[in-house]
């Protein structure tokens, strides 16, 4: 599903380049939950932007479904973040001057779902994460984890095969953490390919496969029970 | 994404930020309410002037003397009654005219003395100048020719010396002359005398050569069977006065046709003027609407970043922020349209004139403040579209 291969991407900071990613391939098979892990820095976040369409490599490639992503323009990239790809955030991006249900709606607004039944969907969606009498409510109404759960009904309302998740418990109390990836876990249990990047050792036992970054270089590729 | 969920999106974030809302649409509301304020007073009057011209009577015409010094007017020269008459008589164009003299004397009664405006004429002139009595009559050709004392007073002058009581009937003197008030005009509602008409008192022409110790007429005033026949009627009498006086380039005229053009041509030059003003408030205006929308778009940066990541198009934030400017000059079009009737109201009862709102102006002033929202929305709508997604969502 996702294939990744020998891929590099470089910053220009003044003078020098900076190699965020070296020589990276990567395999994420349907319905395989991956997690990421590494220091800060290690290029962790740069794999999730490429693989979220946000970002393009230096060098390398990178096939979604069996198709080269390079070769899209912005309008179909755009297309596959909407439709293919669903975004949570560390610092979970809501928009603040909205509630929850219209933050959940954004997705269905750019694929063209009619507002009758984006709202449906959209309560169905904040139920399903236990925010089904929080609808009305404003990001700042809503505690750090209920912020997040919105964050991720807004990830999952087009029903993408695939869910990025740049530590989303990052910036969250243990018990809220521990809430959000049991979220994780049923979704994946239901067949959404999951791929996340933490740092904490408990969070990466959710997943089958955890792969570890150093210095923009996957070194080490184990499953998650020898942990 | 279609054009009812970007107005949607625009709302809420026109909504989300009241204050900043309001301040950016204060350049398009000072603009479009001060083009339709200037554009009501300004058609107002020009309308106020024209029905006034048509009351004075579109078709008159007068006939004066050319007074140059190196030919000058003599006796000979002087209209005569017989001119009138025979102008009457030949021309077939002209409907009416009449002799008119205007003196000012000191007239006294009971007890009062104050100046007024002598109309001196003939019977004729009521129909020329289409005169409206409140009571009485005009005086009439026989009181002309025999040479009565009586006088037909305006409004002001009535109130002045009678004190609203009835005139008719009543005495006012001229010197030593005794004038009976036989009729009394009604009031003239007139653009340019702002609500007061002048103390007039009209008296026969063959009344007032017999105290004045002069026998010239100095004007001639005449209305021509219609509009289209007032060059023609002055021709004929012009030709006719010159070849009785045996004269020629002694006489001039004029036509209220003529007056009414000019007085035109310069409310237009006026209304031109302050349209152009006001025009550039609109333009300032808009360019007010490109700041705040240049800073809405760096404030939101991070809103766009996120928008991109969930989904939308390079078209999609366009339209977004495109529309938000829309809206914003809408609404402040609104608005100063608004302001804009109430302001000219204001100061159309301030002074006494009256104001016309043509859908027209409106239509203008809309389209005008839609143009600006979008000329000056484009730069700021292409700026958030074509922000990198990293680095959008990177913005703090």
């Amino acid at each position: 599903m996702i294939l990744v291969k020998n891929m590099t991407k470089l910053y220009k900071n003044g003078q020098n380049e900076v190699a965020a990613l070296k020589e990276v391939d990567l395999h994420v098979k349907e319905g395989e939950f991956v997690a990421i892990m590494g220091p800060s820095g290690s290029g962790k976040s740069t794999l999730m932007n490429i693989i979220g369409c946000l970002d393009k490599p230096s060098a390398g490639e990178y096939f979604l479904d069996g198709k080269p992503i390079s070769q899209l323009d912005s309008r179909r990239l755009a297309y596959v973040r909407n439709k293919k790809i669903g975004f949570i955030f560390q610092n979970i991006n809501l928009l603040p001057r909205i509630n929850s249900l219209r933050n959940v709606e954004i997705p269905m607004i750019y694929a063209g779902v009619l507002p009758n039944e984006r709202r449906k969907k959209a309560m169905e969606a904040l139920e399903s994460v236990g925010l089904g009498d929080r609808w009305y409510h404003k990001p700042n109404e809503l505690s750090g984890g209920q912020k997040q759960r919105v964050a991720i009904a807004r990830a999952l309302v087009n029903s993408p095969g695939i869910i990025l998740a740049d530590e989303p418990t990052g910036n969250l109390d243990s018990k809220s953490g521990a809430e959000i990836m049991e979220i994780f876990a049923n979704l994946h249990r239901a067949g959404t390919t999951i791929i996340l990047v933490t740092h904490e050792k408990k969070v990466a036992r959710y997943a089958q496969k955890v792969v570890t970054f150093l210095d923009g270089r996957k070194v080490e590729e184990i499953s998650s029970e020898l942990l | 994404m279609n054009f009812f969920e970007s107005i949607v999106i625009a709302w809420e974030s026109i909504v989300a930020n009241k204050m900043r809302s309001l301040l950016t649409m204060l350049g398009i509301i000072i603009g479009v309410s001060s083009v339709i304020t200037v554009s009501a007073l300004g058609q107002g009057g020009r309308s106020a002037i024209n029905k006034e011209m048509d009351s004075f009577g579109a078709n008159r015409f007068g006939i004066y003397y050319n007074y140059n010094p190196d030919n000058p007017i003599t006796d000979a020269d002087a209209f005569t009654l017989q001119d009138v008459a025979v102008i009457k008589d030949i021309s077939p164009v002209v409907e009416d005219i009449a002799p008119i003299n205007w003196d000012k004397v000191n007239i006294q009664s009971r007890g009062k003395e104050i100046g007024v405006q002598i109309v001196a004429t003939t019977a004729d002139y009521v129909r020329i100048a289409n005169l409206k009595l409140d009571a009485g009559r005009f005086f009439s050709h026989e009181d002309d020719n025999a040479k009565k004392h009586v006088a037909i007073i305006s409004e002001s002058l009535s109130k002045e010396l009678f004190n609203s009581s009835v005139a008719i009937g009543k005495k006012i003197m001229v010197g030593n002359r005794p004038f009976k008030v036989i009729g009394l005009l009604g009031r003239e509602e007139s653009v340019f005398s702002m609500g007061q008409d002048s103390k007039l008192m009209y008296i026969p022409i063959s009344t007032y050569f017999s105290f004045s110790g002069s026998n010239w007429i100095n004007n001639i005033e005449g209305k021509a069977v219609s509009q289209t026949e007032v060059d023609k009627a002055i021709d004929h009498s012009l030709s006719i006065l010159h070849r009785r006086h045996r004269n020629k380039d002694k006489y001039q005229a004029w036509n209220s046709q003529k007056e009414m053009d000019s007085v035109n041509r310069v409310t237009g030059i006026v209304a031109l003027v302050i349209s152009a003003i006001a025009g550039i408030s609109l333009l300032v205006g808009g360019i007010g609407i490109m700041n705040i929308m240049l800073v809405s778009v760096t404030e939101r940066t991070r809103e766009i970043g996120i928008r991109k990541a969930l989904g939308a198009r390079e078209s999609d934030i366009m339209m977004q922020f495109l529309i938000e400017s829309l809206v914003l000059s809408f609404f402040g079009g609104t608005i100063g349209m608004f302001l804009g009737f109430g302001v000219s109201k204001i100061i159309a009862g301030l002074i006494k004139m009256p104001t016309v709102v043509s859908w027209q102006m409106i239509a203008l002033a809309f389209t005008f403040s839609a143009g600006v929202g979008v000329c000056f929305g484009l730069y700021p709508a292409r700026k958030a579209a074509y922000q990198d997604p990293i680095e959008a969502l990177r913005y703090e």
